[in-house]
């Protein structure tokens, strides 16, 4: 026979139904002729759902709330699944992270405050060779940026269809001839070095931004 | 471009799914039914759905955070980070789980994280261990075993009207803070926000044995607490 004061130990195993058949009989049998337990057990469940009315006493702030919202919704702009590459994946999310409006008017300022610098700087010294290097790889992504845009025109009107890797090789072809431009105004063994560092790196970089910019979130339709 | 998106739900949709997000049913069918379409409404970039469990949630995940971190303002960021991974990372949801449960194991990870930094973290386990044994009512209330001083129904039955009282509420609000954490952990997830044992395991991170222990004295205590309140007010 259990006592009452092993009843106040067993009683959430009790509730929690983790206990063996025949204690849970023997536990029946004592509530059957035992008030005190039943009031134990009374005041067990009415605390527990006491509990379960207490509510929070704080709320969510309307202005975190749109901000959360913001976020959920640029978060929530379908990923393109079909067919859908890592690559376009991952151009999807970059174009995200830049964020349409924002994007351009920070390549712009970039562009703009890097041509400045060039100019006063001019080509003296080491660190005017890096000045150089930044904006010459800015205007590679600025002209990219043009591409793309123009690209995008076209094929809207032309209801192409393009993905987000041939969109990246048509970027790269429009970024091409921005480098004879660039080519024929260097001596041949400068341009060489001048090329791999900077061009390179920068046509790759201004290609997954074209694409990123135009055709991942294009392709969507 | 989202307007003419074919997967984007009608906005009348929405509206009844955001109402029915109040709801809770009692039922688990439909419960299970409601939270299958929530989640779908959600991956579909619902923002109604969205608003919805935040209005729902937010005070929920600020209380609980609370437990762990040091002060309100703290738990409220913790909070909100909990929004933003959830907002960014609800595609990828799988529903294993339920939502709810899925956002209060975000929730307990970064209040972790957030404590540990604060150099006050207490590992969730540790707070599990077994301690020395803490009966559930006094020992001097019993002759051999049986009620000596026995326990009485409270005055006012139902948990409605008890819960009326304001120093009925504010002695339950100050017994839960009187709780050591761990105890006061399980029970907030179980008793305050209605998860079931295995849920509590897997956000709190602690075996099933360990949350039936602090279960059992956090509601022996708080069981206490309260019946020196009634016993002290009557």
């Amino acid at each position: 026979m259990l006592s009452c004061q092993v009843m106040t130990e067993i009683v959430t195993d009790y509730v929690e139904s983790r206990i063996s058949l025949r204690r849970r009989l023997e536990f029946w049998l004592h509530l059957a002729h035992c008030s005190h337990c039943r009031a134990y057990l009374w005041q067990m469940r009415t605390t527990v759902k006491i509990l379960g009315k207490l509510q929070p006493d704080t709320g969510l702030a309307s202005d975190v709330e749109e901000r959360m919202v913001a976020r959920f919704r640029s978060a929530s702009e379908p990923v393109p699944n079909t067919g859908a590459t890592l690559t376009t994946r991952w151009l999807h999310r970059l174009q995200r992270g830049l964020g349409a409006g924002r994007g351009r008017v920070f390549i712009v300022s970039v562009l703009a405050g890097l041509t400045a610098m060039s100019a006063a700087i001019g080509h003296a010294g080491p660190l005017g060779d890096v000045v150089h290097g930044l904006v010459e790889t800015a205007s590679v992504l600025g002209f990219a940026l043009t591409t793309a845009v123009l690209l995008r025109r076209l094929a809207a009107a032309s209801s192409m269809r393009l993905s987000g890797t041939s969109y990246a090789s048509l970027a790269v072809l429009g970024v091409l001839p921005l480098y004879f431009v660039l080519l024929r105004r260097c001596p041949l063994c400068h341009v060489v070095a001048h090329v791999l560092v900077f061009h390179v790196a920068s046509l790759a970089i201004a290609a997954l931004l074209a694409a990123a910019l135009g055709g991942a979130r294009w392709q969507m339709r | 471009m989202r307007e003419d998106d074919p997967r984007a739900p009608p906005a009348d949709l929405s509206a009844a799914r955001a109402e029915a997000i109040g709801l809770r049913s009692k039922d688990a069918a439909r419960r299970a039914a409601h939270e299958h379409t929530l989640h779908e409404a959600l991956r579909s970039g619902d923002e109604l759905a969205f608003r919805s469990i935040m209005r729902l949630y937010h005070g929920r995940l600020v209380r609980f955070a609370h437990l762990f971190v040091a002060s309100h303002a703290v738990a409220e960021e913790v909070a909100q980070e909990t929004w933003l991974v959830v907002a960014s990372t609800i595609a990828a949801f799988e529903a294993r789980s339920s939502l709810k449960t899925w956002i209060f194991r975000i929730l307990s990870n970064r209040a972790k994280t957030r404590a540990e930094r604060e150099g006050r973290f207490v590992p969730f386990s540790a707070l599990a261990q077994p301690l020395e044994h803490e009966p559930a009512v006094d020992p001097a209330r019993f002759r051999a075993g049986a009620w000596a001083d026995p326990p009485e129904r409270w005055e006012e039955n139902t948990p409605e009207t008890l819960l009326l009282r304001r120093e009925v509420r504010v002695a339950i609000s100050h017994a839960l803070e009187a709780l050591p954490v761990g105890q006061r952990a399980v029970v907030t997830l179980r008793d305050l926000e209605g998860f079931d044992a295995d849920e509590v395991c897997s956000i709190l991170q602690i075996s099933e044995t360990n949350q039936r222990v602090l279960l059992h004295r956090a509601r022996a205590g708080l069981r206490r607490m309260l019946e020196a309140h009634f016993r002290g007010v009557e």
